[in-house]
C-alpha cells in the first residue's frame, strides 16, 4: 500500500517538477517569477489534446506538439510582454504584473476557443497494467514517469555538458561576466523561455493523461504547485525544483491516502510552509547571484 | 590597435571620466594608474561596452565600438578581466575554462588551449572539477586570466588583477603578465593600484586623476611627480 502511494506520488510529483523547472530556469536568468507559466502549461495540454483528436496520433506526438507550441508561446510572452517592460527599467514588480496579465489573457482565449468545460483525452492507450509485488503500474503511469524523468535527464545533460547550457548557467550567475565572455545573454534568455515553456507544455499533456481532465483554469492550481515546488527546492536551483516537485507529489498523494482527501492541497502547503520555516532558502538553497 | 578619443562618462550628475584620449598599440603593455575613484575602472568598463559613454569615441583596429553591446565588443577580440575574482563561482574550474572558448568554434584547438592552461597553472589542474567559488583568491584570479586567454583576445584589459592578494600571489600575477608580454606578445591595458610594479612592466603609462589624464608616456616611473604621489619615494 505505502509503496504504491509513493509510486503514485512520484508520478504526480514528476509533473510538478517539470513545471517547477520552468519557473526556476526563468528565475535564474531574469530574477523574475513568470506568473503566466501555469497558462503556458494549460495551452500545452489543449494543443496536445487537439493534435490527438485531429491526427488520431498517440500521446508521444501530443507531447512533442505541445512542447513546440508552448515554446513558441513562451518566447512570444517574453518578447512581447516582458522584454519591453524590462527595457524601460521601471519598478521591479512591473514585469511580474505583466506576466499575470498575459496569463489571464491566455486563460480567456482558451475559454473562448475550447470552452470552459472540462474535457478529457480520448483513451487510445491500452490500459495495460503490470503487477510487480504489491505495486501496480499502468501504461499511462509508465509514459508519464519515463517522459518526465527523461526530460529531466536531458536538461541535466544540456546544462552540464553543452556550451549553450553552460552559457545559460553563466547568464544566471552574472550577466556582466557572461558579456565579457562574449555570451549574448539576450539570446540565452529567449532560449531559456523556449526550454522552460517546452517543459511546461509537455507537463500539460502528462497531467491531461493522468487526470484525464483539462480545463482553461488548470494552469492556476498547477502553477501554484510548481511555484511552491521551486520555492521548496530553492529559487533558481534546477535540482531543487526536481526534488521539490517530487516531495510535494508524494506528500499530496500520501495525505489523500491516509488522511482526508479534501485536505490534499492544504496538507501539501502546510508541509511547504513548515519546510520553508526551517530552511527559508529551500531544501537546496537559492543560487547565489554574483554581479561582477 | 585601441584608440580612445575625447571620452566622457557620467554616473547621473557625477562626471567620472572627462575628455580622456588614450591609445594602445599592438604588442604593447600600457599601464593606467591613479588614485582610488579616479575613474580607472569606469574607463575600462566603458571601453568594454559595459558602461555607455556620454560622448567621445572608441576604435578597435579603426572600427568604432563605442555603441556596441559588451558581448559584441568581446566578440571583436577586446576582452576585459573584471576587478575582483570574477569567476563563475557556481561553476567548476573546467566549465569556467570551457566558457573562455565560448566565442571560438575550433573545438579541437580550444581543448588544446584548455590543456595548456591546466599545465601552466597546476593549482587549477588539481582543482579542475571543483566549484570556482571554493578556490583561494589568488587561484580564482589565475582562473580568470586563464579563461580570458582561452578566448584569444587581440587586446586584454586587466582591472586591478592583484587587488586584495597576498604579496606572493601578487608577484605570481605580475610574473604571468610579464610572461604574456615577452612570450606571447599579448597587447595589454592594465589598471593597477600597485603602480611601481605596473610601471616597471609596462611600455608606457597614463596617470588618471579625477577623471582626467594628467600625465602620460614612457618612463613615468622616473617622473618626480609620479614618484612622489604613487611610488612613495
Amino acid at each position: 500500500m505505502l509503496m504504491q502511494q509513493i509510486l503514485n506520488g512520484v508520478m504526480l510529483g514528476s509533473t510538478y517538477a517539470l513545471i517547477a523547472l520552468g519557473y526556476t530556469l526563468v528565475f535564474g536568468v531574469l530574477h523574475l517569477v513568470h506568473l503566466a507559466h501555469g497558462e503556458v502549461f494549460m495551452i500545452g495540454a489543449f494543443v496536445g489534446l487537439q493534435v490527438v483528436l485531429w491526427s488520431g496520433g498517440g500521446s508521444l506526438l501530443a507531447i512533442v506538439a505541445a512542447s513546440v507550441a508552448a515554446a513558441v508561446i513562451g518566447m512570444l510572452i517574453y518578447l512581447l510582454t516582458i522584454r519591453p517592460i524590462l527595457a524601460r527599467k521601471g519598478h521591479f514588480l512591473a514585469p511580474m504584473i505583466s506576466t499575470i496579465g498575459i496569463g489571464i489573457v491566455l486563460q480567456e482565449v482558451a475559454t473562448r476557443t475550447f470552452g470552459a468545460e472540462q474535457v478529457g483525452f480520448p483513451n487510445r492507450l491500452e490500459a495495460t497494467a503490470w503487477h510487480i509485488g504489491p505495486v501496480t503500474v499502468t501504461s499511462v503511469q509508465l509514459i508519464i514517469l519515463s517522459v518526465s524523468l527523461g526530460l529531466m535527464a536531458a536538461l541535466h545533460i544540456f546544462v552540464t555538458r553543452s556550451r549553450m547550457g553552460m552559457a545559460m548557467r553563466a547568464a544566471a550567475e552574472s550577466s556582466v561576466i557572461s558579456h565579457t565572455l562574449g555570451i549574448r545573454t539576450d539570446r540565452i534568455i529567449l532560449l531559456t523561455f523556449a526550454i522552460a515553456s517546452a517543459l511546461g507544455g509537455a507537463a500539460g499533456v502528462l497531467v491531461g493523461l493522468s487526470f484525464n481532465a483539462i480545463t482553461p483554469y488548470m494552469g492556476v492550481d498547477m502553477g501554484i504547485k510548481g511555484l511552491a515546488a521551486m520555492l521548496l527546492g530553492g529559487l533558481g536551483n534546477i535540482y531543487g525544483a526536481m526534488i521539490g516537485g517530487m516531495v510535494i507529489g508524494v506528500v499530496e498523494v500520501i495525505s489523500v491516502a491516509y488522511l482526508a482527501s479534501s485536505y490534499r492541497d492544504a496538507f501539501a502547503f502546510i508541509v511547504i510552509i513548515a519546510v520553508l520555516a526551517i530552511r527559508p532558502r529551500g531544501i537546496f538553497g537559492s543560487t547565489h547571484h554574483v554581479e561582477g | 590597435m585601441l584608440r580612445v578619443e575625447n571620452l566622457h562618462v557620467s554616473y547621473g550628475k557625477i562626471r567620472a571620466v572627462r575628455d580622456v584620449s588614450i591609445e594602445v598599440n599592438r604588442g604593447e603593455v600600457v599601464a593606467l594608474i591613479g588614485p582610488n575613484g579616479a575613474g580607472k575602472s569606469t574607463l575600462l568598463k566603458t571601453i568594454a561596452g559595459i558602461l555607455k559613454c556620454e560622448s567621445g569615441s572608441v576604435f578597435l583596429q579603426d572600427e568604432p565600438i563605442h555603441n556596441m553591446a559588451a558581448a559584441e565588443v568581446a566578440r571583436k577580440g577586446l576582452v576585459m578581466v573584471l576587478e575582483g575574482r570574477s569567476t563563475l563561482k557556481n561553476m567548476t574550474v573546467i566549465e569556467n575554462l570551457i566558457l573562455g572558448g565560448y566565442m571560438r568554434s575550433d573545438h579541437a584547438e580550444i581543448a588544446q588551449d584548455i590543456q595548456r592552461m591546466l599545465e601552466r597553472f597546476p593549482a587549477l589542474k588539481a582543482r579542475q572539477s571543483q566549484r570556482a567559488g571554493t578556490l583561494s583568491g589568488g587561484e580564482q584570479q589565475m582562473l580568470v586570466i586563464a579563461r580570458a586567454l582561452i578566448s584569444r583576445p587581440s587586446l586584454l584589459m586587466l582591472d586591478e588583477p592583484s587587488l586584495g592578494l597576498a604579496p606572493l600571489m601578487t608577484a605570481e600575477i605580475f610574473a604571468i603578465i610579464r610572461e604574456l608580454k615577452t612570450k606571447h606578445e599579448t597587447t595589454i591595458l592594465l589598471v593597477e593600484q600597485n603602480a611601481r610594479q605596473a610601471l616597471q612592466l609596462a611600455d608606457r603609462g597614463y596617470v588618471l586623476e579625477t577623471g582626467r589624464i594628467v600625465l602620460e608616456g614612457a618612463g613615468l616611473a622616473d617622473n618626480p611627480a609620479v614618484r612622489e604621489a604613487y611610488l612613495g619615494v
